[in-house]
């Protein structure tokens, strides 16, 4: 579910690649490989990890696809074939039946850890995309 | 040839056809979803799919209609609410533009675009749910036009950007102020594109069941927008987590039906951008 993301916003970090730099390769005898890993990609390195920011967010708050299949098991485990449990499935489980204070408490207050986490990445991540797409447009 | 040549050419043709491997397992992916969909939904696909309550768990038959419907309903009242403080934004961030002030907004948009939807399930909780007492369709879309007003705003504005200026000043030079460059101009210039973002936004929090979990709940009965709804994302989870098999592929053809419905969504919209810019180059 993170790659549609990643890809669509890495693409857009790569076309604000200015044409001349692939040019300039391409006219020093770079192959088309070589343009695009040593010239094209670390040109709009800063967006591509910003994208694969973006997916990371986005993996963490989906919430549905992984509480079908995740186990909902409230023991932490090392392994990861073993079922575990993540914040966004804790509270959809739970919070439609959480009665008294202190459980919707609780789970609100679950909700603001992964909030505070996603804005925090999700921050980061459109200052990185933003900083390439600007670098590109700015000199083309 | 040297053999350094050969070397670069064969690694050009090996990292070339690996990132397009990469592409087609991205495409086969869809594909496989769509598969899925139509070999095990295909079969529980009825008449009475689409006129019927749930049936109990045991009972052969029955089918989504209530779910269909609440998704409707839901869906409906979030985009009479979203699309238009989104479109507006929009515009405003296109048209009015204050460079600091327009740029914080942008980002802010983006960043709520990026908030999990379970954590604005919860919000719509405590603005909705708890002040009113009780689950209702209209909390759930509450909780889903929060979700569609970044995705219009950054459409509305991305496409109205792409009016060009010489429309503009030709308006403003004809003597026409501000408000009216807009309305009468620089919308239906980009009419298309910012249509194509709003089906694309609606077609997007249609699929969404994480924020209508604790808002709209669910109800195996009809709903409404003041009572508790079903919806279908939230009933095909719920089918399909259930340990009876017929709900079980009730809850595969209710999936058919959703990603039917947004793939003729997304289908239409990218017709409605794709039949003839509206916006002349230049």
């Amino acid at each position: 579910m993170t790659v549609p993301f990643i890809i669509s916003v890495s693409r857009e970090s790569l076309l604000a690649v200015p044409r001349e730099q692939r040019e300039a390769a391409l006219a020093l005898g770079a192959t088309r490989w070589e343009t695009t890993w040593q010239i094209v990609v670390p040109y709009a390195k800063l967006g591509i990890l910003g994208s694969i920011f973006l997916g990371l967010a986005r993996a963490l708050g989906e919430t549905m696809a992984v509480t079908m299949v995740i186990g909902n098991d409230p023991k932490a485990h090392v392994s990861l074939l073993a079922s575990g449990y993540s914040i966004a499935a804790v509270i959809a489980n739970e919070f439609a039946e959480a009665g008294g204070r202190l459980h919707p408490s609780a789970l609100v207050e679950l909700g603001l850890v992964l909030f505070g986490l996603t804005i925090v990445i999700n921050g980061l991540a459109r200052l990185m995309i933003v900083a390439t797409t600007s670098k590109g447009s700015k000199r083309s | 040839m040297s053999r350094l040549l050969i070397w670069r050419k064969l690694v050009n043709g090996v990292m070339l056809s690996l990132t397009g491997v990469c592409t087609v397992l991205t495409v086969a992916a869809l594909f496989a979803i769509l598969g899925l969909l139509i070999y095990n939904g295909g079969k529980s696909l009825s008449w009475s799919f689409f006129t019927q309550l749930p049936a109990p768990p045991g009972e052969l038959g029955g089918g989504l209609a209530n779910a269909i419907v609440g998704s409707v309903q839901i869906v409906g009242a979030a985009a009479l609410i979203g699309i238009p403080i989104g479109f507006f934004a929009g515009v405003y961030l296109s048209e009015y533009e204050d460079k600091m002030f327009a740029s914080v907004v942008r980002y802010v948009a983006d960043l709520l675009n990026g908030v999990p939807s379970i954590v604005v399930g919860i919000l719509a909780w405590a603005l909705v749910v708890k002040p009113m007492g009780g689950f209702s369709g209209l909390a759930g879309s509450a909780a889903l036009s929060v979700m569609l007003i970044p995705i219009v705003t950054r459409q509305t504005e991305q496409f109205l950007r792409e009016v060009p200026l010489s429309l503009r000043e030709a308006a403003l030079a004809l003597g026409a102020n501000k408000w009216k460059m807009i309305a009468t101009v620089v919308v239906p210039a980009g009419s298309k594109g910012v249509l194509t973002g709003m089906i694309l936004g609606v077609a997007r929090i249609s699929g969404e069941s994480a924020p209508l979990l604790f808002t709209a709940l669910s109800n195996q009965f009809w709903g409404g927008l003041t009572e508790p709804t079903a919806s279908l994302p939230v009933m095909i989870y719920k089918l399909a987590t259930s340990p009876y098999d017929d709900w079980n592929r009730q809850a595969w053809a209710g999936g058919l039906v959703l990603i039917g419905l947004v793939l003729i969504a997304n289908v239409s919209a990218r017709l409605v951008l794709a039949r003839g810019v509206s916006v002349p180059r230049g």
